[in-house]
């Protein structure tokens, strides 16, 4: 990586990249690859979808970086992919699921869900989700729906102002408002009750 | 409750983001200066978002995630110098003359396909046939009736020297 570009910003990187400097788009994927699996993270629940995700999402910045012409931030950007792709797999688990629940064998369906708890238990994360301010927060995010889900994420976790979180779900500044208005709104009822609990 | 306190509530969460705008800022202010209620409301919002935060920290991504990219990336490279080499040299001439061998029969196909007749050309050209032939039985008719006629001329004229 270059030393004298620790400093460039993320059109910078990008512009460099477009020139044919093929480790500005390792500076770019090296400065956002952790808030992206995060992100995504967050909103999937799943740590190897995550990850999965996550790779294809630079894939795809990497394949579009060459014609991208700069209108806003870069990381809203890489955030509005992100979605995409997020969403695109979203409706896919969704639609396997779907086939899945309607399948007649249980058998296939206990394999199955066996197979998903198989993994949990070897996984690192169970130990982390044995933490139940974790487990809780994660129960109360995972119920609200997705949209509002990325949302909160990306405004409590990612940090992103309301405009930024607009351009990453492709809505309004006011619409992203209300929709994490009332996702915390649900949040807060969700997990006062716990905090309170652990605070006594 | 309250007017002041019900408008609030609809920017607790936009004022613990510090989304709110310079002038939302001063108003609200003034009501959380003299409101315990709102201001407890705020102060919750602001705490549950940092437990959330503190509660969930952020993961790392796993240790053979960057091979895993970079070799991804590679693949990616890979295949994408392979599409443009399989366009160069002899190979274009090939695949341009492939194509054009393509273009040429396509249009040759699509003009014959053209000129086979629909149901409703069919139909009338039958009809134009059947016209056409009835024309020829009356010309025939006539034909037949050529020899009465002229030889009702003949008399005629006989009749007239």
């Amino acid at each position: 990586m270059g030393n004298n570009s620790k400093n460039d910003t993320d059109v910078d990187l990008l512009f460099r990249f477009k020139n044919g400097e093929e480790e500005a788009f390792l500076e770019l994927y090296n400065k956002y690859k952790t808030p992206i699996l995060n992100y995504i993270y967050r909103s999937c629940q799943d740590r190897s979808m995550a990850e999965d995700i996550t790779q294809e999402i630079f894939l795809k910045v990497f394949r579009g970086a060459k014609n991208y012409r700069p209108q806003g931030k870069i990381s809203s950007w890489i955030y509005t992919i992100s979605t995409h792709v997020l969403w695109k797999r979203m409706k896919k688990e969704r639609r396997l699921l779907m086939i899945v629940n309607q399948k007649d064998s249980p058998d296939l369906q206990e394999d199955l869900l066996s197979r998903i708890e198989d993994t949990r238990v070897q996984s690192p994360l169970e130990k982390l989700e044995e933490k139940q301010g974790e487990a809780a927060v994660r129960k109360a995010i995972e119920s609200l729906p997705l949209k509002q889900r990325q949302a909160v994420v990306l405004s409590v976790y990612q940090q992103l102002s309301y405009k930024d979180i607009g351009q990453a779900l492709e809505v309004s500044e006011g619409a992203v408002k209300v929709m994490i208005h009332r996702a915390k709104k649900t949040l807060k009822k969700r997990l006062s009750a716990f905090i309170t609990e652990q605070g006594s | 409750m309250r007017k002041e306190c019900q408008d609030l509530n609809d920017h607790i969460t936009a004022l613990a983001d510090g989304e709110i705008s310079p002038e939302e800022e001063k108003s609200i202010g003034l009501h959380l200066a003299h409101c315990q209620d709102c201001r407890s409301k705020v102060e919750d919002m602001i705490k549950i978002q940092a437990w959330m935060k503190k509660s969930w920290p952020d993961i790392k991504p796993s240790k053979d995630f960057d091979h895993r990219f970079i070799a991804a990336l590679d693949h990616e490279k890979a295949s994408r110098k392979q599409r443009a080499s399989w366009l160069s040299g002899s190979q274009r001439w090939v695949a341009a003359c492939v194509l054009i061998f393509f273009l040429i029969t396509g249009g040759i196909w699509v003009t014959q396909k053209e000129k086979k007749l629909t149901l409703d050309q069919v139909i009338i050209s039958t009809e134009f046939e059947l016209f056409r032939n009835m024309i020829v039985i009356k010309n025939l008719e006539a034909f037949e009736n050529y020899d009465l006629l002229l030889a009702m001329n003949e008399i005629a004229g006989g009749a007239g020297e």
